[in-house]
Parts: C-alpha cells; sequence; structure tokens
C-alpha cells in the first residue's frame, strides 16, 4: 500500500512526468532485481548450509586477534556432523539477542548423543560462564546457531556503518538507484526504508 | 565514463573486483597445503584431586593436575595465508557417564612472525582439568593431543591434530594435601 | 558546479576504460606474483592500491589526450524548428 501511495505522489510532484513511463518501470523492476536476488541468495544459502544465518558480521573484539571487528563468517550447521573442541561456534543464549561467536574448550558427550559444552572466547581471560543466562553451566546443540567455516576479512564493516551511521546506509541505496536514474531516488526515501528494511531482515 | 564521477566510480569498482579474484587465488593457493607436522608430547606430573567445583555444581568432582613437556616445530606451518594459529591441548577420554569427554588443558595464539619452534618443559596447564563426575581417578587411558585450528586472512578455518599424540594414567588414589 | 571541463570525447572515454582496466589489471598480476615469491598478501594489496592511484591519476582528469576527437555537431538551425527539436531530445 505504502508503495503505491509513494509512486501517486511522485506524479504528482511531476517528477515522473519528465521521464518515460518505460524507464521509469525499468528502474522499479532493477530495483526489485536487487532486492529479490539477495533475498533469494540469503534464502538458498540457508538451505545449504542448514544455518539460520549462514553469514554474520563480527561484532566484538572477544576472539582477536582471530577475528576483529567487522570480519565476514560463513557458518554452517549440519545437524550429524560433531561438535567438537576447538571450533568455534556461534550460539544464542536466552535473554540476549545478539548471537556470540566463540570457541568450544569443553565438551561432555553421552552414548545417547546428548552433549554439553562450554565456550571461551580467546581474547577472553575466563570461560563464558558468566555470559549463560543465569544458572546455565553448559551450552547444548539446540543453542548453536551455527558452526564457523571461513572467513572474510574487513568486508562486514559495511553493514556495521550502516548500522551506525543511517545516512551511510541512505547514500548506498541512492548510489544503487543512481545507476539507473538519480534525480527520482531523491524522492523515494519512503520506499528505500522500506524495501531495504525488509531485505535486511 | 563521462563525467569524472562515473569514471572514479568505474576505477574503484573494478579495483575491488581484482582484489576479490586476488584473495580468491590466494585461498585457492593454500587451501590444498598439508598443514600437519609432528609434536612431541609427554605428561610429568600427574595428579587428581576430589573437590567441590564451585564453578559449576558445586558438588565434588574428579579435578586432574598434571604438566607437560611439548616440542614442536610450526614454522613450516606459516605462508601467506595464515594470519594466526590456535594452538590447544586436548585430554581425550571416556567414563562411564561419557562416551565423550575433551578438555582444552591449555593453548596459545602463535602470530606469524613469532616464533614458532615450541620447546616447553614441565609447563602448567592454563586451565583447571574438571571431570563431568568422578571418573579421572584410576583412569587408565587419557589421551593428550595437541592440534592447531588455522586462521587465515580469507579462507577456510581447518583444524589440524598434530602427529604424536600421548596416553597417560591417573593414580588409583586422590592426592589429599594441597599442591 | 565549477566551472571546468571535465567531459572526454567518445573515443577518450573508450581509451580512458581501456588504459585504467589494463594498469590496474597489470598491478593486480604483477602484485600477485612479488607477493606469492615473499609469501605478504599485504604487498599484494599494497601493489593493487598504487593501480589504482595510478589508474586514477591518468585516467579520471579529462587530459587533453581524451579530447582529440571532439564531435563536429551540426550548425543550429534557425529559429522555427527550435521547440519541437527540444522535446525529442
Amino acid at each position: 500500500m505504502g508503495v503505491i501511495d509513494q509512486l501517486n505522489m511522485d506524479s504528482l510532484f511531476g517528477e515522473v512526468q519528465r521521464m518515460d513511463k518505460r524507464q521509469f518501470l525499468y528502474q522499479v523492476l532493477s530495483f526489485g532485481m536487487i532486492v529479490s536476488s539477495a533475498l533469494m541468495i540469503w534464502k538458498g544459502l540457508m538451505v545449504v548450509t542448514g544455518s539460520e544465518s549462514p553469514i554474520v558480521v563480527v561484532l566484538s573484539g572477544s576472539m582477536e586477534p582471530a577475528f576483529h571487528r567487522g570480519d565476514l563468517l560463513f557458518l554452517t550447521n549440519y545437524r550429524d556432523e560433531p561438535v567438537r573442541v576447538g571450533e568455534i561456534v556461534v550460539f544464542k543464549v536466552e535473554g540476549r539477542d545478539i548471537p556470540i561467536v566463540h570457541r568450544v574448550i569443553k565438551l561432555h558427550e553421552k552414548n545417547n548423543g546428548t552433549l554439553k559444552f562450554l565456550t571461551k572466547g580467546d581474547n577472553n581471560s575466563v570461560d563464558d560462564r558468566g555470559l549463560y543466562a543465569p544458572g546455565q553451566l553448559w551450552l547444548t546443540k539446540n543453542d548453536i546457531v551455527g558452526r564457523a567455516q571461513g572467513v572474510l576479512p574487513y568486508v562486514g564493516m559495511i553493514t556495521i556503518y550502516m548500522n551506525e551511521y543511517p545516512n551511510f546506509k541512505d547514500a548506498i541505496i541512492m548510489s544503487m538507484l543512481s545507476k539507473v536514474q538519480f534525480r527520482i531516488s531523491l524522492k523515494f526515501a519512503y520506499l528505500r526504508r522500506y524495501l531495504f528494511d525488509k531485505a535486511c531482515l | 565514463m563521462h563525467t569524472v564521477l562515473t569514471r572514479g566510480n568505474a576505477i574503484l569498482a573494478y579495483s575491488l573486483s581484482v582484489l576479490a579474484c586476488l584473495t580468491f587465488a590466494c585461498f585457492l593457493s593454500t587451501v590444498f597445503l598439508d598443514y600437519r607436522t609432528n609434536a612431541k608430547l609427554n605428561s610429568v606430573k600427574v595428579l587428581v584431586k576430589n573437590v567441590a567445583d564451585y564453578s559449576a555444581s558445586r558438588e565434588k568432582h574428579d579435578l586432574g593436575f598434571i604438566t607437560f613437556d611439548l616440542h614442536t616445530d610450526l614454522t613450516s606451518l606459516f605462508n601467506w595465508n595464515v594470519k594466526e594459529l590456535f594452538l590447544y591441548l586436548t585430554a581425550e577420554y571416556q567414563t562411564e557417564n561419557n562416551e565423550l569427554n575433551q578438555v582444552v588443558l591449555w593453548d596459545k595464539i602463535l602470530l606469524r612472525g613469532e616464533n614458532a619452534v615450541l620447546d616447553f618443559k614441565n609447563m602448567n596447564t592454563k586451565y583447571y582439568f574438571w571431570d563431568d563426575g568422578n571418573g579421572l581417578k584410576g583412569h587408565k587411558n587419557v589421551t593428550l593431543t595437541l592440534s592447531w585450528n588455522i586462521i587465515p586472512n580469507a579462507g577456510l578455518l581447518p583444524r589440524i591434530f598434530a602427529i604424536g599424540e600421548h596416553s597417560f594414567k591417573f593414580p588409583d588414589s586422590y592426592t589429599v594435601t594441597p599442591v | 558546479m565549477f566551472n571546468i571541463q571535465t567531459h572526454m570525447d567518445f573515443q577518450g572515454q573508450a581509451k580512458a576504460e581501456k588504459l585504467s582496466r589494463f594498469i590496474i589489471t597489470l598491478f593486480g598480476i604483477v602484485g600477485f606474483i612479488w607477493g606469492a615469491v615473499i609469501q605478504q598478501f599485504f604487498q599484494t594489496f599494497i601493489i593493487l592500491c598504487a593501480g589504482f592511484s595510478l589508474a586514477t591519476l591518468v585516467t579520471v582528469p579529462p587530459w587533453p589526450i581524451y579530447r582529440r576527437k571532439p564531435l563536429n555537431w551540426q550548425k543550429p538551425k534557425p529559429e522555427s524548428g527550435d521547440d519541437s527539436k527540444k522535446k525529442k531530445k
């Protein structure tokens, strides 16, 4: 609904009239292509890796010097692949919305396959029991979001900047749009935010 | 390519894609290398106590104490796509409670450029060797292994076991006096 | 914006693009080989940056060599047909 309102408003302002209708449609479609292909790749990766977030950005320095803020991590989460000590896992703790990337340092596996393990950040001096939910001593397989399989440095800085400086985000979207037609993109503040937020989540 | 801005943008974009290609080529040039090497391990002092584990359940659990010797030369593992080696010493054993127990006793971050010839004598462990119960006393077969997690500049994060492991026994009785 | 001519003619644009690609690719390849020889990827990166700077310097400003073949525009016709032409453009 919001999108359509915006389009009408634009034509009211007369910006669109200067453009070919076909050109305008082309712009909308190509932007839709960018968004939907990004979404497609993301969902496809989710299927292939088995992880709910196959690519994460490191936000803290607790794994330095291995991973720095802004590094990109590629995760997989195959259920039947055993967790072993030394592995770097990404896990969620109840009451914290941001997942944590740390290394497994202790692990006990029972005959029936139940597993409990303890993690620690390379750069932290103590293990993670203080970070877990109150009273929680171990992590289990269900807490794992993914295990780190690969790393790409610096690339994640873009998303960090985007979250910290919304203007930067707008500038990126704008430059994406400007490849097609710069003038009209100024009018699309609402549409930009709508589409981009959806793609991000 | 008409305005200064479009030319600058095109050059930047092209440079970035070349950089991406080079990074990938660098990754490819190192991904198939063999990162295994020898490590000599030995346990020196081994004893076990039975004390309350205040960090976990507060029940009395077995707590092992060991000191170890380690000798290895990891210089050959470093190349232009290895930023760091994360070394860790694992004790692996089986108990009645658990089919598999793995406890990291000691670790070390070895950055490229640092001295990679390690020779430790009678080293203390860095972390406590708590068992998940009372399975350590008289345990006949605890295996020590050295492993490393290779941290590349860009690429995969393989975990490699050193060639050479060491097994030891825990004594049949608890040590009561403080060590 | 500023009163400086920034355009290149068509052949100049083509030349600039080819040249910039050639410079960056060359520096990339040389940097890769050099980096592989001394086993320092950072040096590869530095050399690529040098290539980027050189390409920027050589092909971004509208140097005279990119403006040697300006288009020969037709002379403006007398007033009458002016309006319709503007719209078509």
